[in-house]
């Protein structure tokens, strides 16, 4: 009986999903033990109907009406999972992902209730579900926001929460040397490399509250600690992704720089309009460079696709310069250009603005 | 780091791997090689998305200040030097780089905002000026097809959705907000519009953006005919428009390969289903078990479709 697919299985898996191949369909059947994955639209429906088939679990357990309802309702969900597991070869699927965490979330809610309903148990508990959910099914989403749970757990201040964040992140991001044999230790390492910053960024910002601009040219030095933290790590990271030649880093590193530019958002005293139109100018062209400069390699670095792009990253590109196109007029008599509202989406067609 | 080197070795010696492919994929898991496509991809879109943004707001803000003659004229000058790498891309039959693609876009974007605005001042369509969206989805569709562009068609498809009245963002795509049957006749008259100007395509263009239509139109369909689901009156309605969707959809997937419209076929009907169900005997016991079953039901179709549509040999 295989828990779940050995370092060896998972390393043809993961061949079999970068070389775009079903792991059941020879060569890849000989090597993968008969495991069974999806791609990433399948696995984010099987999670979603994962997830509908827990809470109907739950609410039928509920309206049986035995006590200690949610116990049974996790340990069935659990089961299942266990059984599409072991028995039907799922893994990374979705739905055995969605049953899992949600039975395991289960299970702390009702831990929670016993503990007397403390806020900071139950982020322990669901930081214990999430990083059980995340090291049983090698998931490096539910390992991050495990860390993140018991991050916000520990109920520290914010600045050291967030400093706590960048130190989790500079960890993933050496940890990323070394040599694993799981490909998934490498994308739960990657996964944090590029959350944790983010999060670090938001904690440390939060005290002057993320929607107002602080007033950098007459601040002390201390209130430059967020956007250093975040300037440091974007170095950091930068480097790493470079010599490492790894996505994971780089990704770190552009969102630091957001984090930065939102963070220094009233630096220059521009009137909103001009710096999105300045800055976003500014980092066209670079990219427009960038991607000129790196037609030719550059340090092993090309701003060619070297696969074929994959299904998701299709649908995304055609659906990110939908979201941009102009919004539906508003019904009305008359054309008028009335002010107000911010709505706009690329036209302004409809009068909206 | 973890490197599979040895494994497409392995798949090379066994014959399954052509020598090109594997010393392609053998340089990226040495680290060789590193394609920075995607995130440069990102950083372009993001900054479109920004200069649309404050072109907006430039807008909104000091409409008294410019003057709307100066304006019209500033924004179409800002958006006639977007279009012309990709003009002279195409006059030279050379590959459009990933730049001048989102440049191309931006520009499209500008003349968006520019005729927008113009329809406000001048109210050149009268009554008509709702219909500057369907000019400015001919005019996008226009310079799709002159030069050869997704990301436009996209847009194309995007106003013309807007022309029929369908918002975007998360408040106007929440399922609540589509519950009325007009907004669902809309969506899926959309779709069938999209549709057609499919078959034209295929005829015309060979199919070469079909792929496009396609995702738009499925999801149109879908989501206007989920709204039906949520609403009381056209439940029945939707519950069997979901299914009838569904069984196109997963043909599709069938004769396409395209796994994609299977999991919308699948994943929509589940939904659909689920959300009358539940509205009709508020989620009792009866009422959970059908909605389990149904959910259930779909996992195992969606997992044969999954199976069928990977393992089958090309």
């Amino acid at each position: 009986m295989k828990l779940r697919p050995t370092p060896s299985e998972e390393r043809w898996l993961a061949l079999a999903r970068r070389l775009r191949s079903s792991p059941r369909t020879p060569p890849f059947e000989d090597h993968t033990g008969g495991w069974r994955t999806a791609n990433f639209l399948g696995r984010g429906t099987f999670f979603l109907l994962g997830l509908i088939a827990a809470s109907m679990i739950a609410i039928i357990v509920d309206r049986v009406g035995p006590p200690g309802a949610l116990v049974i309702a996790g340990l069935v969900s659990l089961a299942i999972a266990e059984w599409l597991i072991v028995s039907r070869r799922h893994f990374w699927s979705g739905i055995e992902e969605a049953l899992e965490v949600a039975g395991l979330a289960m299970l702390a809610y009702e831990c929670w209730t016993h503990l007397g309903s403390r806020e900071s148990a139950a982020e322990y508990l669901l930081a214990a579900a999430l990083a059980i959910a995340g090291m049983r099914l090698l998931n490096a989403l539910f390992t991050t926001l495990a860390v993140l749970a018991f991050l916000q757990a520990l109920q520290a201040p914010a600045l050291l929460e967030g400093l706590l964040c960048y130190g989790v992140a500079l960890a993933a991001l050496a940890a990323g040397a070394l040599r694993f044999t799981r490909p998934s230790y490498d994308r739960m390492l990657d996964c944090l490399v590029v959350a944790m910053p983010l999060a670090g960024y938001v904690w440390s910002a939060s005290p002057h509250g993320l929607g107002s601009a602080p007033d950098y040219l007459h601040a002390g030095l201390s209130a430059w600690l967020v956007p250093s933290c975040s300037l440091l790590f974007a170095a950091a990271a930068l480097a790493t992704g470079v010599r490492r030649r790894t996505h994971a880093p780089l990704v770190a590193f552009m969102l630091c720089i957001a984090c930065i530019a939102y963070e220094l958002r009233a630096l220059t005293g521009l009137p909103l309009e001009t710096r999105l139109i300045v800055w976003g100018a500014v980092l066209l062209l670079i990219s427009m460079f960038l991607e000129r400069h790196l037609r030719v390699p550059r340090g092993g670095i090309t701003s060619r696709p070297l696969r074929d792009e994959d299904d998701p990253a299709r649908l995304l590109g055609i659906a990110g310069s939908a979201v941009l196109a102009p919004q539906p007029p508003t019904p009305q008599a008359t054309p008028s250009f009335a002010a107000g509202g911010g709505r706009f989406g690329g036209g302004g067609a409809g009068g909206e603005y | 780091m973890h490197s599979l080197e040895a494994e497409v070795r392995e798949l090379r010696a066994a014959d399954g791997l052509s020598e090109a492919r594997a010393a392609s994929a053998i340089a990226l898991e040495r680290r060789a090689v590193l394609s920075v496509s995607a995130e440069l991809r990102v950083a372009l879109y993001a900054s479109v998305a920004l200069v649309v943004t404050g072109v907006g707001i430039l807008v909104k803000e000091h409409l008294d200040r410019i003057g709307p003659l100066t304006l019209i004229l500033l924004l179409a000058l800002a958006a006639l030097p977007c279009y012309l790498p990709a003009i002279r891309a195409h006059a030279r039959a050379a590959a459009r780089s990933t730049g001048a693609e989102y440049l191309l876009l931006l520009g499209a974007l500008l003349v968006s905002a520019d005729l927008g605005y113009a329809e406000s001042q001048f109210h050149l369509l009268g009554a008509n000026w709702s219909r500057q969206l369907l000019l400015l989805t001919a005019l996008h569709a226009y310079t799709a097809y002159a030069l050869d562009s997704r990301l436009v068609l996209s847009l194309a498809l995007a106003t013309l959705a807007g022309w029929f009245g369908i918002e975007r963002g998360p408040g106007a795509l929440a399922l609540w907000s589509f519950a009325t049957p007009g907004l669902g006749v809309r969506a899926l008259l959309c779709a069938t519009v999209m549709l057609v100007w499919r078959a034209i395509d295929q005829r015309l263009n060979a199919g070469r953006s079909g792929e496009v239509f396609e995702h738009f139109a499925a999801n149109l369909a879908f989501w206007g005919v989920l709204g039906w689901c949520w609403d009381a009156s056209w439940r029945i309605v939707g519950a069997i428009a979901v299914l009838v969707l569904a069984a196109i959809a997963i043909h599709w997937a069938l004769r396409t390969r395209a796994e994609a419209f299977a999991a919308y076929g699948v994943g929509y009907a589940a939904l659909g289903l689920s959300l009358a169900v539940a509205q009709l005997t508020d989620l009792s016991l009866l009422g959970a078990t059908l909605v389990l079953v149904i959910v259930l039901v779909a996992a195992v179709v969606l997992r044969r479709l999954h199976d069928l549509l990977k393992n089958a040999p090309a």
